[in-house]
């Protein structure tokens, strides 16, 4: 069998093509180009490109025309992209093989290929995350009602229980230690609920989306300060001006309030009541909420722990703290795109600065 | 005895097919990903006893591993190393068709499967693999893990065919 073959190159730089002729055994019968390196003139075809030598014994079989495109291999040392086509001649049994140095062109093409396939990469593993955080999310929904129905449940019965005897046997209960007991429960019950509360409120801030509205801030300010005076020795100075609007979360607003204003009762100075200021400033791109005590004041070295889950200034039980609040108003703010600054003076105050960003469309 | 046998490998994009051979032949790994398109061939000798194989190794762009250009790719194929990522799920949720898709087109091909990138999973994670796919070869290209054992083994099980 004869097998006539075409060797046609083109390099980037020389820019020469070849046309040679190769006998069945791949041996070169002619070469029409004098720039043909001489010793490949005695060298088999099949074993000088490789891409040949897989396929020699098929090409023997071809009874049609065969394109190999876009193959990348080393030719003289030097890296390229070839196409190959072989393909009968209407001699019966010999062949006709072109290679095309195609480098140019489909380097040009590898280069957008690599930029396509990072990208379904990218996509695919952005899609694997989602799924992870919806997972993760998933998980947390079911903590949640763990905490709410499993863990509260009982402890509310408990309360419930501890104010029924107290109510129901109270000339019984009339010896001091009973009593005493009861109360301890009590104060026990309260105080795991709080911890529910918070770790719950923490967790499923996480999952919530931020929802703009209009916010009269001055009237939400001011049913919160309210809540706050029944139970404690507290007063307050709402300087927001009653006209004013913003829009941002108020769930979000209200819970960074209301964490806030917690702790400067829970640290205030034990020979007078705590005085806290609420102030509001507009400016071009955020807003900024003041809280100004005059509690106990922070530590310098403290002041960046305090906004880490469960750190508390001073563990003390009666301050009723879970160490959960300020993490809260950390995160709220987190998800506001905001930040909250804080200057204290030990024994004289301390005040809260938040800035949030106002909503761009 | 001398052989010529040709082996392709096969594998969605990004899972190191051109890693893998790069590793294997000039012993150099790149961090840098640059797709290959069409097809990218590669020889290597290795000894299989008292024999000697010449081992054409067309690495088929992922892009086009199971697309219509690629059979010309398949042509006179002897062997094939069927390439996934284990970071990635995808590459492997449907490997086991895959293969039986090749087996059915090219003629008495001898495959083997590869889970690459080991070194991305830490210990447990690749024990969960383990347990729920089964892969010929765990290996790593960046690490030149089990790279050597691939290559041999192909060559082995292609020399009989
Ligand atoms: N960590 C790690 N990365 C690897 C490993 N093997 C390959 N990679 C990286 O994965 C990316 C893709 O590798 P390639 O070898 O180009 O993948 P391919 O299968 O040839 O991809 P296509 O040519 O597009 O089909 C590159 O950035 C490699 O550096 C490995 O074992 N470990
Ligand atoms: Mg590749």
């Amino acid at each position: 069998m004869q097998l006539s073959a075409i060797d046609q190159i083109k390099f980037n730089h020389c820019d020469f093509i070849q046309i040679v002729l190769f006998d069945a055994q791949g041996h070169v019968i002619d070469s029409c180009d004098t720039l043909f390196p001489l010793k490949a003139n005695q060298e088999n075809i099949f074993e000088r490109i490789y891409v040949l030598e897989s396929i020699q014994n098929d090409i023997q079989a071809l009874d049609s025309k065969l394109e190999i495109k876009m193959v990348e291999f080393s030719h003289y040392k030097r890296d390229g992209f070839f196409d190959f086509l072989i393909h009968p001649s209407n001699i019966k049994g010999e062949f006709h093989l072109i290679i095309k140095d195609q480098t140019q062109v489909y380097e040009y093409m590898q280069h957008v290929q690599t930029q396509k396939n990072k990208s379904i990469i990218k996509n695919e593993q952005l899609q694997r995350l989602n799924q992870k955080i919806s997972d993760q999310n998933q998980q947390i929904k079911l903590f949640s009602s763990f905490i709410t129905h499993d863990i509260k449940e009982p402890i509310t019965t408990i309360e419930g229980i501890a104010d029924m005897l107290n109510a129901e046997f109270e000339e019984l209960i009339g010896q001091d230690q009973l009593k005493q007991g009861l109360n301890y429960i009590k104060r026990n019950a309260v105080w795991a609920q709080r911890l529910i509360n918070d770790v719950y409120n923490y967790s499923k801030l996480e999952q919530n989306i931020v929802l703009y509205k209009v916010v009269s801030l001055h009237s939400l300010v001011a049913q919160i300060i309210e809540t706050y005076s029944i139970n404690h020795d507290v007063n307050f100075t709402n300087q927001i001006e009653p006209s004013t609007k913003i829009i941002s979360d108020p769930i979000l607003i209200e819970q960074i309030l209301n964490n806030l204003i917690s702790n400067s009762i829970k640290y205030k100075q034990a020979n007078k009541p705590a005085e806290i200021t609420i102030q509001f400033k507009e400016l071009e791109t955020e807003y900024i909420l003041t809280i100004i005590d005059n509690g106990k004041g922070i530590e310098k070295t403290k002041i960046k722990e305090i906004f880490k889950p469960f750190y508390m200034i001073d563990k003390q039980p009666e301050q009723m703290s879970t160490g959960i609040g300020l993490s809260i108003v950390d995160r709220a703010i987190k998800k506001l795109k905001g930040k909250i600054t804080v200057d204290s003076i030990l024994g004289k105050g301390s005040t809260f600065k938040v800035f949030f960003k106002k909503k761009v469309d | 005895m001398e052989y010529s046998k040709k082996i392709i490998l096969v594998g969605q994009i990004g899972v190191g097919k051109t890693s893998l051979v790069q590793r294997y032949v000039k012993s150099i790994f790149n961090e840098d990903y640059l797709s290959t398109i069409g097809v990218k061939v590669d020889k290597k000798t290795v000894h299989v006893e008292n024999d000697q194989v010449n081992l054409l190794i067309w690495d088929i762009a992922g892009e086009a591993s199971f697309s219509k250009i690629s059979k010309s790719y398949y042509l006179g194929a002897k062997g094939c190393i069927y390439v996934a990522d284990c970071s990635r799920i995808s590459t492997f949720t449907d490997y086991v068709n895959q293969v039986k898709m090749l087996k059915e087109l090219i003629k008495d091909i001898k495959i083997i499967t590869v889970a690459n990138k080991i070194d991305l999973l830490d210990k447990q994670e690749l024990e969960e693999l383990k347990n729920n796919v089964s892969f010929d070869f765990y290996t790593s290209a960046k690490q030149g893990e089990k790279i050597e054992e691939v290559f041999h083994e192909i060559a082995k099980k292609v020399l009989c065919s």
